[in-house]
């Protein structure tokens, strides 16, 4: 059995960071990981912060993350992703981001600043953890960037049991079948997509602009259907 | 497998499930017949796991009643008719119920009633985090705590059993963690039957109305039931030895006995752990057996000192010489951690348990808070953008339980005081007595005003009040997760609020769609000027609730976002801020901009401009059905 591995999933209320738990569990359980796992709801889903935690390996009794213990933080909210990771990854943790923006009140009403990707960076870099962050063009549908940040985990084998067949059926597995073909469709692309920025070397951070993607990795997205989610 | 599945397949299965759904599993594994509930969190879930199965394949009868003690006397009516009988809603849920509750071990419950109650340690989502080990004890109701979803499917299906053995009401507390906890949970498999609904309701297996001194004769049979389950109870515990003969050990129950034991495993195993599935009443056998094998022991629980405080009683009158120590005040507040645990150990064992010092990262940068929002569309956003206008500084506004809690924060501080469902009519007439100069507005949701406002409304018609109540008509208990409630949903538009309110007495009705900015100012002023109790509704449907039953019909379901045809002007600028949409954001240079993910194309913003610059945007080409 494995040592233990925490993995926090967060973003906003709504973003469908259940799902992308499940299909993590999911594929956690298919590899024979004693899983554990829980989440925040309450009145999450009025835009507040969602949390799912999950835990597996030797030792594993309960649910719950503490401070400083998380092995990866995956966000689908740059600002979330940035706070999570902060207070919760152990040193030399990774922090995976979709790089989407819901401004809070505070900043929309008194301009409190809402961070960029640059300042996440240097954040994680003083704190000792590690940050990347995916972004697909052309997304049509903010439903779909779930599935998105899982083509990325999983093109970068982060962890083990994680890995583009194994998401697929999870997703198979647990999508009505209404919407199974656009997510497996746009896992597919997003898969691509990290592939290709893997290999352009700028995979780690992408710190361009988003709008800076080549235009032929966004020509691929676009070649894309209309793309919505459940 | 979807969760319908998951519940009503007839064979076996393991399956990853939450701490809910494993409970809507045993519900129809042990053969509930009857179950009740109000929706609140942590347990909606177990509803939404029970109602995922057809009506026509269900073996039992579910309803959401319109409050928690309505929920109770139905399932414990049933359960005098000979029906198994569940009844399940969140902590505070149970105040509610309390005037029936304490009478149900006085009955006879030949059908059985098992308690389900939701407590949420750490108030994620409640006004308090009240410890219901307490009712247990007030009530004579036995208790079962189960640590894990595991747990939680074995213990209702014992308490079921106990229940119906025993003829009595019994208590199985969750708390958030376990209910919303997942793990690989295998399940028996289900016995098809045509249950015939048999009416085995006869007053001699009572009495069953306890009046002055006939009171005695059932609480007493009460108290030795209560005495009879000392055999199950000293069942019921789990222990955990240690590797070493350190002497220590810890008594512990639900999630914190398993986390304590992380703790202490991580930690070498040092500590032996009496984890106790049945805390009320205390198995005593095995708690002083326990005791006695230890030189040193913890009491590790979350929030008050229940046990602790019923532990050193039971050494003391068995004369134990065992050391019992206490929890840090400190530590009886809030939801307990692996770290909090680590931190007792610590404090009380600095030879065997070391807690890491505490890293603070908050230093680095500041990060901008995210409290809870309404979501876009809400037509409560728009019901507090008028009343704003009409409010001034000196008026009171009381808010209630529901989204509509969320107006207390910024942008719209609507609603300073805050007890508990539908206080809100009595506390503002209570606030407006003998105090003319000051306007009170009762704010309500529809959930609320039936759910426990109702009472209210009578007593302020009653006494001619001059407060108004604000009534802001969403057509659902939204907060929770839609479920439906007596205006509106699976029973249908049966209970008219405007006919119900002006059948009370009501003098003073208006109602107008929430995204009717004029007419609901109109309508405040004039409620604020009338002489007596006036009734302001703010209907617009939970946009919420719309938007995804239209991305059922059509995933691709999207209505154009709305657009600035030119920037806003500093009053329209400082009007959309108030408003607080979250769909109107700062762009890179401050300036204003909307959020296409996030609007829903509702045109609710419309009149908040004054110089009429936000549009609609034009319509979206794509759709769903063209491909």
């Amino acid at each position: 059995m494995t040592m233990t591995v925490n993995i926090l999933i967060c973003g906003v209320g709504g973003q469908g960071i259940g799902l992308m738990g499940e299909v993590l569990c999911e594929t956690l359980l298919q590899a024979g990981e004693m899983v554990m796992a829980t989440e925040t709801h309450g009145v999450a889903q009025r835009g507040g912060i969602v949390t799912t935690h999950i835990r597996y390996g030797k030792g594993v009794r309960t649910p719950k993350i503490d401070a400083g213990e998380a092995d990866f933080v995956f966000a689908l909210e740059r600002l979330e992703g940035a706070r999570v990771a902060r207070h919760m990854l152990r040193p030399g943790g990774k922090l995976i981001y979709y790089d989407t923006v819901q401004q809070p009140q505070s900043t929309r009403a008194h301009g409190v600043p809402y961070p960029d990707a640059r300042v996440v960076k240097e954040m994680c870099r003083a704190r000792g953890v590690e940050a990347s962050h995916i972004f697909v063009p052309n997304l049509q549908g903010p439903q779909m960037q779930n599935v998105a940040l899982l083509g990325y985990i999983a093109t970068r084998r982060l962890i083990s049991a994680v890995t583009r067949d194994s998401v697929r059926n999870a997703l198979l597995k647990l999508l009505p079948a209404k919407v199974r073909a656009h997510n497996l469709q746009v896992f597919d692309s997003a898969c691509g997509y990290a592939l290709k920025a893997q290999k352009n070397h700028d995979c780690q951070v992408s710190l361009k602009d988003n709008a800076d993607a080549s235009k032929e990795d966004a020509a691929t997205i676009r070649s894309f259907p209309i793309i919505a989610g459940a | 497998m979807s969760v319908a599945k998951n519940i009503s397949q007839s064979e076996s299965n393991t399956c990853l499930a939450m701490g809910n759904h494993a409970i809507a599993r045993a519900i129809v594994e042990s053969g509930t017949r009857v179950i009740t509930s109000y929706p609140g969190s942590p347990t909606p879930e177990i509803g939404a796991a029970l109602t995922s199965v057809p009506k026509a394949e269900r073996s039992f009868y579910f309803e959401f009643s319109v409050n928690e003690k309505v929920a109770l006397e139905i399932a414990a009516g049933a359960s005098l008719n000979g029906h198994l009988s569940c009844v399940f809603f969140k902590s505070v849920g149970l105040n509610v119920a309390s005037d029936s509750l304490i009478q149900q071990s006085l009955m006879n419950h030949i059908g059985g009633l098992v308690i389900v109650l939701g407590d949420d340690p750490g108030a994620n989502s409640s006004q308090n985090e009240q410890d219901n080990r307490h009712f247990s004890r007030m009530s004579y109701i036995p208790m079962l705590e189960p640590a894990s979803p595991k747990e939680a499917y074995e213990l209702y299906l014992e308490a079921a059993r106990i229940s119906r053995e025993k003829q009595m009401p019994v208590f199985l507390r969750l708390t958030t963690n376990v209910c919303h906890a997942r793990q690989l949970v295998s399940f028996g498999g289900l016995i098809r039957d045509n249950y015939s609904w048999p009416s085995r309701y006869h007053r001699d297996n009572g009495p069953y109305f306890p009046v002055t001194k006939d009171v005695f004769p059932l609480k007493n049979n009460a108290l030795k039931k209560l005495e009879t389950l000392q055999s199950t109870a000293n069942r019921l515990v789990r222990q955990y030895s240690a590797d070493t003969r350190t002497g220590l050990g810890v008594i512990s129950c639900g999630l914190p006995a398993l986390e304590t034991l992380e703790v202490s495993e991580a930690a070498g195993n040092k500590v032996s752990v009496l984890q106790l599935q049945m805390t009320w009443p205390l198995p005593k056998e095995a708690v002083l057996a326990f005791l006695s094998a230890h030189n040193e022991v913890v009491v590790i629980e979350e929030l008050d000192r229940v046990m602790e405080t019923e532990i050193k009683a039971m050494a003391f009158d068995a004369g134990c010489t065992v050391c019992i120590y206490s929890r840090p005040s400190s530590e009886i507040m809030g939801e307990l951690s692996r770290h909090r645990i680590l931190k007792i150990l610590s404090s009380i064992w600095p030879d065997h348990f070391s807690a890491s010092r505490k890293k603070t990262y908050e230093t680095f940068t500041e990060l901008p808070p995210r409290p809870p929002q309404l979501c876009p569309g809400c037509g409560h956003r728009s019901a507090f953008f008028a009343a704003s206008d009409i409010l001034d500084d000196t008026s009171i506004v009381v808010g209630d339980i529901g989204c509509l809690t969320l107006g207390a924060l910024p942008p719209h501080h609507m609603g300073d005081i805050l007890f508990s469902m539908g206080h809100s009519v009595s506390t503002a007439q209570g606030l407006a007595l003998k105090n003319p100069s000051r306007n009170v507005l009762a704010l309500m949701g529809d959930g609320t005003f039936f759910h426990a406002g109702i009472p209210g409304v009578i007593n302020a018609v009653a006494n001619q009040s001059n407060i108004t109540l604000y009534l802001l008509d969403n057509a659902t208990t939204a907060m929770t997760g839609h479920q439906s409630r007596p205006g509106n949903g699976e029973i249908g538009e049966k209970i008219n609020i405007p006919a119900l309110l002006k059948s009370l007495g009501v003098g003073f009705i208006r109602q107008a769609d929430a995204y009717n900015q004029t007419l609901l100012k109109q309508y405040l002023q004039e409620a604020f000027e009338y002489d007596g109790f006036a009734v302001v509704i703010a209907r617009h449907p939970c946009m919420l609730k719309l938007t995804r039953a239209n991305r059922r019909k059509d995933p691709l379901f999207q209505l154009p976002p709305v657009t600035f045809s030119a920037p806003p002007d500093d009053v329209d600028e400082k009007r959309i801020l108030a408003f607080g949409c979250p769909s109107f954001q700062r762009g890179p240079n401050g300036e204003m901009t909307v959020n296409e993910e996030m609007c829903i194309g509702c045109g609710a913003c419309l009149p908040v401009s004054l110089s009429g610059v936000i549009q609609r945007g034009a319509p979206v080409r794509a759709s769903g059905k063209e491909r």
